[in-house]
């Protein structure tokens, strides 16, 4: 009852929320424990079936197989689980970075390295990005062609990412003066192109100006015409960002 | 799901409402068009930019759209004093809403209950189908 009672509704509900958070973190990491003995059940069994079909035993052919499929269904039935567990963290996570995010512009030599210190501020970014053995560019990369970014993030997949529920991550931003729907174009262009030469997922692509947004950008915007998670981030006179359109954090807590 | 942008006409709406709300009138009351003069003159509220935007929970340059839409219209004014912009309703702003309201509440009806959904309904659109009882 206790963890019920508070001062306002909303922080009331996400306090009480943390409880059956913390549980729900503990169940995905036993299901990670039953995964990888499945996997070791599935290996075994696989073993087991080769020699059954080199000394042409019926009955162990039919018995394994049966336990194969049962595992293999078993397994995938845990990796929907486990990732849909993970998506409940994540949410949890971002309303907690809501309670709590400001929009203040902190303190920094450029747009970028402010944009950055804000993400650093209220998402940890780069330590986070750092503990998953993420890359930071600056400048130009391979995209099959050298393109030049302002700030080029990325994590890629690695062999058992898909059974842990994670996908490759990246995060483009790009600084311009001038905003238009064809620049805008040519740029999702260009960001498409390089996550596939590079094989990673598109997270996040965010434009930083100082300048204000027609209304054809915006619509463009909001409509999310671009094909990708195109975000602008306006710096204001005021000292706050201005984010069109609000993008929420991933559910692994990165931008 | 994604929370899709609603158009600058509904935040009108709502902003409009937020305005004669701080007011503390009832638009649908008989002869308020005599008294008017006499209420905003003696009108003491401080609606700023920033409870605009708070109320309508989109993003700087939607505030901006609203307010200089309405502004042009004549329906608010805004009043800059130190460093804060105050949004005032005109008369001819309470006598539009006066006109329209019901007619808003209809047309808008379903992307209004999608706004306030987390936070409830304001008295304003509960008002705006029995005003004319109170």
């Amino acid at each position: 009852m206790r963890e019920r009672v508070g001062e306002d509704l909303l922080t009331t509900l996400l306090d009480s929320l943390e409880e059956l958070v913390k549980n729900v973190s503990r169940i995905n990491r036993w299901l990670l424990y039953a995964i990888y003995l499945l996997l070791l059940w599935i290996f075994v069994s696989l073993l087991l079936w080769s020699f059954s079909i080199l000394h042409f035993n019926v009955e162990d052919i039919i018995l394994y197989a049966f336990l194969i499929s049962i595992a293999l269904l078993i397994l995938f039935a845990l990796v929907d689980i486990r990732e849909n567990l993970a998506m409940v963290i994540g949410r949890y996570s971002a309303y907690k970075y809501m309670e709590k995010m400001s929009l203040q512009i902190p303190q920094g030599e450029d747009p970028v390295d402010r944009l950055i210190k804000h993400f650093n501020i209220s998402l940890n970014f780069e330590k986070e990005l750092r503990k998953r053995k993420g890359k930071i560019i600056r400048g130009s990369i391979d995209c099959g062609e050298k393109l030049y970014f302002d700030y080029y993030a990325e994590i890629r997949k690695r062999p058992l990412d898909s059974l842990r529920g994670r996908k490759s991550y990246s995060l483009f931003i790009i600084k311009m003066d001038e905003l238009s729907v064809a620049k805008l174009e040519e740029l999702a262009q260009k960001i498409k192109r390089c996550s596939q030469h590079r094989n990673v997922e598109i997270s996040r692509v965010i434009v930083i100006t100082t300048k204000e947004l027609s209304d054809e950008v915006y619509d463009y915007l909001v409509a999310q015409k671009a094909g990708i998670p195109l975000q602008v981030a306006i710096e204001m006179e005021d000292g706050t960002y201005d984010f069109i359109p609000f993008i929420a954090p991933r559910h692994d807590m990165l931008p | 799901m994604a929370h899709r942008y609603k158009s600058y006409k509904v935040y009108r709406v709502i902003v409009l409402n937020l305005l004669v709300q701080a007011l503390d009138i009832n638009i649908y009351q008989k002869n308020l068009e005599e008294k008017l003069d006499h209420i905003l003159k003696n009108a003491d509220y401080e609606i700023t930019k920033s409870h605009i935007r708070h109320e309508i929970r989109s993003n700087h340059k939607m505030t901006e759209k609203v307010l200089d839409e309405l502004q042009k219209e004549g329906l608010i004014e805004l009043v800059t004093r130190e460093k804060t912009t105050l949004v005032r309703i005109t008369k001819k702003g309470i006598l539009h809403l006066q006109k329209w309201n019901r007619f808003y509440m209809d047309l808008y009806k379903e992307q209004i209950i999608d706004h306030y959904r987390y936070v409830g309904l304001p008295k304003w659109f509960r008002e705006a189908y029995h005003g004319e009882e109170q």
